[in-house]
């Protein structure tokens, strides 16, 4: 802020006039300033015209409700154009195979759900197919398309398992983790992220993991913990957190009374 | 903390608003969601979906962006409901969920170079007024561009205390301040936008 343009007054009373918590006769008072202050003048014109400021309109879809929101992630899609269309070519493909008979069919809504479920799995096909890519960048858009699954299936949720597992990228391993985050329900889930910890070697992967199991209060990776706390090869950092986590953990356990 | 089979009925079903949930406040409906009638979860989007669309494109200015924050905010919510605390109000508690999640939007798209200011800035306001007059349509692309110049910070505090007409405690409630240190933001992002827009107006009449 330019000294020049900066006003103390202002800047004390001038929220308070806006919102008309000032008293009636500090209204007036700094109505009288804004008068013949320029930059409160401003500042005032300007607030006024941001309550004018028009919004661009949701779409039908999303005025509709959720039943529209088929877990659309907030990341941009990763995967390559050619993937994609190939991908959309399969899709098409398929729709057209189903399009002459849905068409005909007079239960048109559990024809849209019946293809709505292929392409869904069709997606599924694809990202188990980019999981198995050479390339780590291509695993990595692997993972990002299983996000974009509405309701990945157990092919799909296994192929991120054994990525978490065996990938060799450090990246990959925590794009996995993060797609399997959304999979917290699934006891095999849990079970395979705790159980990832033993195996696990980079401390930046040991740490997400760490967190993931904090967040899920995933009580039973209590040996996982207690194994990493114990070895001295693991980096001091991931020790400590997991001796916090377990702390806490007990500590709640106790709280409750289940733990002498 | 809610299963999985709990969850997923709301990416199968048609959402609808029973009668009985119309007269049920956001609190209880959220209790008889964590009793597992995850369908309450439809009528608070219902209810309060589009206002936090409002704000998340204020802030963005992107319409699919906002729309897929609002709605993964709402999975989240379906997803965390554990952590809904008795005594607590539905709507400060969604808002945190859906700023976690537009904070984490940028910081990811920074960090991947992907989000540039400049680019939301030049992109600001564009299309909206297709119809109006040219100088109004000029002065809302200017005013959205200065917007989009400010930092988050500066614009979350503009958008809750101007758009959203939020009173200045209940903001300092969401950004964990006080009631005096957000009029001291608000005061700053005020000068901070009339300097953006300045600059922009002349730059616009050189």
């Amino acid at each position: 802020m330019k000294e020049s343009e900066f006003c103390a007054y202002g800047e004390r009373s001038l929220p308070a006039y806006l919102d008309g918590s000032l008293e009636a006769e500090a209204a007036r008072t700094f109505a009288g300033h804004v008068a013949g202050c320029a930059v409160c003048r401003e500042q005032v014109k300007l607030w006024d015209r941001l309550a004018a400021l028009p919004v661009e309109p949701p779409s039908e879809t999303f005025r509709q409700g959720l039943p529209g929101m088929a877990r659309r992630t907030v990341a941009r899609p990763l995967v390559s154009d050619r993937v994609a269309a190939w991908g959309m070519a399969a899709m098409l493909a398929l729709l057209a195979g189903t399009g002459g008979y849905w068409l005909g069919a007079r239960e048109g809504a559990q024809q849209v759900a019946l293809v709505k479920k292929d392409v869904e799995h069709l997606r599924g096909l694809v990202a188990v197919g980019l999981l198995q890519q050479p390339s780590a960048v291509d695993r990595l858009r692997g993972v990002n398309y299983t996000a974009r699954l509405s309701a990945a299936d157990e092919g799909v949720v296994e192929a991120l398992l054994t990525t978490l597992r065996t990938d060799g990228s450090v990246d990959v391993r925590l794009a996995a983790l993060e797609a399997l985050r959304q999979y917290e329900g699934r006891p095999r889930v849990r079970q395979e992220v705790s159980k990832a910890l033993r195996r696990e070697d980079s401390p930046m992967v040991q740490m997400v993991l760490l967190e993931t199991l904090a967040a899920w209060r995933e009580r039973s990776a209590e040996v996982e913990l207690a194994a990493l706390v114990a070895d001295e090869a693991v980096e001091q950092g991931v020790r400590e957190r997991a001796r916090q986590l377990l702390a806490q953990w007990r500590e709640k356990l106790e709280g409750l009374g289940l733990r002498q | 903390m809610a299963s999985y089979s709990t969850y997923m009925p709301i990416f199968r079903d048609r959402w609808l608003s029973p009668k009985s949930y119309a007269a049920a406040t956001d609190e209880e409906l959220m209790r008889r969601v964590q009793a597992g009638e995850t369908e309450g979860m439809g009528e608070l989007f219902r209810r309060h979906g589009e206002r936090l669309y409002r704000y998340c494109w204020r802030m963005n200015q992107n319409r699919q962006l906002s729309e897929d924050l609002v709605q993964e905010a709402f999975a989240r919510a379906l997803r965390f409901q554990g952590t809904f605390r008795e005594g607590h109000r539905f709507e400060p508690w969604i808002y945190q969920i859906l700023r976690n999640l537009q904070t984490d939007y940028w910081r990811r798209q920074r960090f991947e170079g992907d989000w540039d200011d400049e680019d939301m800035a030049a992109e600001a306001g564009k299309g909206l007024t297709a119809d109006a007059e040219v100088a109004k349509q000029q002065e809302t692309e200017l005013l959205y561009a200065a917007l989009a110049r400010l930092p988050a910070e500066k614009r979350e505090v503009l958008v809750l205390a101007r758009f959203e007409e939020r009173p200045h405690a209940e903001i300092g409630a969401m950004l964990g301040c006080g009631e005096g240190a957000v009029r001291v933001r608000l005061c700053r992002a005020l000068e901070s936008l009339r300097q953006e827009y300045r600059k922009l107006l002349e730059r616009r009449t050189t």
